[in-house]
């Protein structure tokens, strides 16, 4: 079910993405031709692409912002959640099938950028991308484990900033009027809220200790320089992993039990 | 909870099959204002029952109550013995009343979708009636009138082959000769040993197709009983009765 739940919300949302990826890639494609073909240039035909390119790119940051909140928010907590709530399908499902493909756009769109601002800026360096050649591992089994912890913890962050959206939506839905104001005002206040406690926790984390980040690596033994590596990348996924999964379960919570469809 | 867990949360113990659906003190309140207190019900199967009472009166409250789409403040609801699950909406066809498809899908995906997720989906049939109605299965919702989309949405409702039915306000707002076909829809339909929960103000357009009615008023049930019994007791119509109960 949850693959049927999926598909269909991919092919909901690719009806806003697709055109503006073909747009984009289009007009980053003939700037980069134009640029490469002409030996002085054309100026006005190059800018006019740009000028394209930048509302585009901006248009795909609205696009990709509003879909993420809007799918969950009227197909779940709107009037079609009066069918996706009916549907033989686990709370679990309903959320995975908006976050899932939520998170591909999300990256879709990043790397998009990327690769559309490559072809804008310097058409070889793209080409560069396929001479494998070219390609130098020179890491140790230390630089995979930084690499890939990284990696690892920034798409677990980028899925929390999602889950935070919904678990705002969540909690709003319960109010029996203006949820989605309420929705708003419990992002805004909790981002608040959660803001003023990183800055506390830094702040006495810097004044209890000179270099907390090595106190911390003091307080669990980790003397060698590989065993501190070990437990930074372990504190840095672990960290990512909790901030998804406390708005997960709050979410899931707020849907399985006080689910309020107006 | 795991999915296999949650198809059975709450099964009774036993073999005695349980009521269709079964409410005990079931209550729903919405800030400080009570939209249903202290319902009974029990709904057995093979039964078409007409969930009575003015605008304002819990009936919504109690059908979205019975498909999971909000939670009792207080009592229980069970279908089949089960508090509403993955396995109870298997065997529930709810029809809101509002439209509560995706307007920008075309029939034949709506078709397909219903496919998709319930396994009792009877596509030829839905197909079939589609046709009936002259609308292309390449329209999409959004394209159609209103009382075209309420159709397509009790087609697909009704093209179930469940256990219950609860129809919110089926004939409300379509005019008399779209509320033959709605009721035609319903009775040519419905599985024979399924029962149909069907809520209306209008009961002079049901009361012939209705075994048993429940009146609600203000939130509590005011009455459960057959309709033959009532007639008969109270020397009225269903109508005429309806009227004397919520006189203004």
């Amino acid at each position: 079910m949850l693959g049927k739940l999926i598909a269909y919300e991919f092919r909901a949302t690719a009806r806003y993405f697709l055109p503006i990826y073909a747009a984009l890639l289009l007009v980053s494609l003939l700037s980069g031709l134009l640029d490469a073909s002409s030996q002085y240039g054309m100026p006005l035909m190059q800018a006019i692409l740009v000028f394209s390119y930048t509302l585009l790119a901006l248009a795909l940051g609205v696009i990709t912002l509003v879909v993420i909140i809007t799918r969950f928010y009227r197909n779940l907590l709107g009037q079609e959640g009066y069918l996706m709530f009916t549907l033989p399908v686990t709370v679990d499902q309903n959320i995975l099938a908006k976050l899932l493909p939520a998170f591909v756009w999300l990256v879709g769109s990043i790397l998009l950028l990327c690769l559309c601002m490559v072809l804008l800026i310097d058409w070889q360096l793209f080409l560069d991308l396929f001479d494998v050649s070219a390609w130098q591992l020179q890491m140790g089994w230390q630089g995979v484990l930084g690499a890939v912890s990284v990696l690892l913890g920034l798409i677990l962050l980028m899925l929390a900033q999602i889950l935070f959206a919904y678990m705002c939506m969540a909690i709003g839905q319960r109010f029996n009027v203006h949820k989605f104001i309420a929705s708003v005002a419990i992002y805004l206040g909790l981002s608040l809220v959660l803001q003023i406690g990183l800055i506390l926790t830094i702040t006495i984390a810097g004044t209890v200790a000179r270099d907390p980040l090595a106190w911390l690596m003091t307080c669990f033994l980790a003397t060698s320089e590989n065993m501190q590596l070990i437990l930074f990348c372990l504190f840095w996924v672990g960290g990512a992993f909790l901030c998804c999964l406390v708005p997960y379960l709050i979410t899931r919570m707020q849907l399985k039990n006080h689910l309020n469809l107006a | 909870m795991t999915e296999q867990e949650n198809l059975t949360a709450g099964a009774p113990a036993g073999d005695q099959a349980p009521p269709l659906l079964q409410a005990r003190r079931l209550s729903k309140n919405f800030g400080s204002k009570a939209a249903l207190h202290d319902v009974d019900i029990e709904l057995p199967r093979g039964r078409i029952v007409g969930l009575l009472g003015p605008n304002g009166s819990g009936k919504t409250t109690l059908l979205k109550l019975a498909c999971g789409l909000i939670t009792p403040s207080a009592g229980e609801l069970r279908i089949n013995g089960m508090q509403p699950c993955v396995a109870t909406k298997n065997a529930v066809a709810y029809l809101p009343d509002k439209c509560y498809l995706n307007d920008w899908m075309r029939v034949q995906d709506l078709i397909q979708m219903f496919g998709d997720f319930y396994t009792d989906f009877d596509a030829a049939r839905a197909r079939q009636l589609v046709q009936d109605l002259q609308i292309s299965e390449r329209a999409r919702l959004k394209t159609l009138s209103k009382g075209n989309q309420e159709k397509i949405q009790l087609i697909l409702v009704m093209c179930r082959r469940a256990e219950l039915y609860l129809l919110d306000e089926p004939i409300g707002g379509v005019d008399p000769a779209a509320r033959e076909y709605i009721i035609r829809t319903i009775l040519g339909n419905y599985q024979e040993n399924a029962t149909v929960l069907l809520s209306t103000h209008l009961i002079q357009d049901v009361e012939t197709i209705l075994d048993d009615v429940i009146f609600l008023r203000e939130g509590a049930v005011y009455l459960q009983s057959g309709v033959d019994t009532l007639r008969e007791q109270s020397g009225k119509s269903l109508d005429a009765l309806f009227r004397e109960v919520f006189r203004c």
